[in-house]
């Protein structure tokens, strides 16, 4: 046998990130003697949606956490390794972890909906940096558009945000972290608690928005992960077991451990 | 850490028992192809063409075979949303009942071709031999779809070229036959039909076995050939 062609077959399909946004390198989390993080390497793609999907308590909204510097809210979580954007040491020691959540932006599991208008809600993050020259109408209206909501609230700007349905509110949140315009949007089990319409909303938003910037969706929804997902990275007891294509890990996974979680015979 | 079940045990799922009867009924439709190949071939061998006929009548439940299962594979797929080795396990049995339509075919075709009974003639040894090995082979194909097993998937492919090489014997046996004329051309003319329809009966049993592999396996045949370390058993 040709073992040129023994040795083509026997390499693993690429899983190769070309030039990713975000780079981790051997990061590690701890809460006191527990370990919530180990070892994990990870190469986030740029223009392209990274889905984290694991069973609870493996770690995927903790690597989700590090990625923005979030992780260092909570004290008691010790950090180790790198996290880089483009090259970039987000938690250099000179860097303000504030400029960092604005290129790395966040929505989380619940919506976090202030208590103000629609308008407000979305302008939020660009009053904390006043510029002269930004049209912050022509910016809320820009995010509202991206986040699939402008054709549903346009006339209603100045109507209380709270009185928007559960998936129109997530679907704010979203439009408020675009608005200072990140170029890494994270998001942690942001359909959890909706309907299927607000679901598939949501789904089509990200699903255009992927085209734009890096989006990082941790998901305990395995059949979510595979419809909008291009890359897809399994968390299993704090380790990143297997990332890759999301069609090449829904099909042939390399690792048992995936094969078993995505097949529901755990989680 | 986990909620229902750790991994490595392999727990019961409800997935698992439309799994089984997935599998089951493509068994089903597999032993009525080969009851179909295996009774043509009888009729042809026998000049029985009341056995013929009752086979060429097999074909309508050959089709709803196909039919229903390609019915409960989609169903299968819609409900689950599978993924993995049952995603590709679904997907298939999907062409797999394709194989099996054709082999069952085959036996009509076959059965067709003893309709009526050609002039008796002294038989080709070397018919009933490749008959039997085409039969074993698509009976060895589904043992390993059954069993997902790979290996045994793959050894089915050896049995390939023997049955070729009957079926090149048979046709240059039957060729010098009909130069001899007479009353022999028109069942030589016909054994030569049979042996390329049993003949690509066996190619079909190598189709199953190339889905078994994909299905157990997520690796195309040349990729388990070439890389047994890389491929889960």
């Amino acid at each position: 046998m040709n073992p040129t062609l023994l040795e083509g077959a026997a390499a693993p399909k690429s899983t190769a990130v070309p030039d990713p946004v975000i780079t981790v390198e051997d990061l590690g989390v701890t809460a006191g003697s527990q370990i919530l993080l180990r070892g994990v390497n990870v190469r986030v793609p740029d223009r392209a949606l990274s889905a984290v999907i694991g069973p609870s308590g493996c770690g995927k909204t903790t690597f989700l956490r590090c990625l923005n510097r979030m992780v260092e809210l909570t004290p008691e979580l010790r950090r180790t390794g790198s996290v880089r954007y483009r090259g970039e040491d987000i938690y250099a020691p000179d860097i303000d972890p504030a400029r960092v959540r604005r290129r790395i932006g966040m929505v989380f599991q619940r919506s976090t909906v202030f208590p103000t208008s629609i308008f407000e809600n979305v302008a939020f993050g660009l009053r904390l940096e006043p510029d002269a020259t930004m049209d912050i109408g022509a910016r809320v209206e820009a995010s509202l558009r991206r986040a699939g909501l402008w054709s549903e609230i346009r006339d209603d700007l100045d109507r209380p945000a709270l009185s928007l349905s559960g998936g129109q509110q997530q679907r704010l949140c979203i439009a408020r972290a675009l608005a200072v315009e990140p170029r890494v949007l994270l998001l942690d089990e942001p359909t959890s608690s909706l309907d299927p319409v607000g679901t598939r909303k949501v789904e089509e938003m990200l699903s255009a928005l992927r085209n734009e910037i890096a989006i990082v969706l941790v998901s305990h929804n395995i059949a979510q992960a595979a419809r909008i997902s291009d890359r897809t990275l399994f968390f299993y007891e704090g380790r990143l077991i297997e990332e890759g294509p999301t069609p090449q890990l829904f099909e042939s996974p390399r690792e048992r451990l995936t094969e078993e979680y995505i097949t529901g015979r755990f989680g | 850490m986990t909620v229902g079940g750790t991994p490595g045990e392999s727990p019961a799922r409800p997935i698992d028992q439309e799994i089984r009867a997935l599998k089951g009924r493509v068994l089903e439709m597999g032993a009525w192809a080969l009851g179909m190949v295996e009774d043509g071939t009888r009729a042809f061998r026998t000049r029985d063409s009341n056995l013929a006929e009752e086979v060429v009548r097999r074909d309508v439940r050959l089709d709803l075979f196909d039919v229903e299962i390609e019915q409960e594979a989609v169903r299968f797929l819609i409900r689950r949303q599978p993924a993995a080795r049952d995603v590709r396990l679904a997907t298939s049995i999907l062409k797999i009942i394709t194989y099996l339509d054709r082999i069952g075919r085959y036996g009509y075709d076959v059965a067709r071709a003893t309709d009526p009974p050609p002039p008796p003639l002294e038989e080709n040894p070397d018919l009933p031999v490749m008959a039997e090995r085409a039969t074993a082979m698509v009976r060895a194909a589904l043992d390993a779809f059954d069993a997902q097993d790979p290996r045994r998937a793959a050894r089915i492919y050896e049995e390939d070229e023997p049955v070729d090489e009957l079926h090149r014997k048979i046709l240059s046996d039957e060729i010098r036959r009909m130069t001899a004329g007479g009353a022999e051309v028109e069942t030589a003319a016909r054994r030569l039909m049979v042996s390329r329809y049993l003949e690509r009966v066996a190619d079909n049993a190598c189709k199953i076995a190339e889905k078994t592999i994909y299905s157990a396996t997520g690796h195309r045949r040349s990729e388990f050939l070439h890389d047994g370390k890389h491929v889960r058993l």
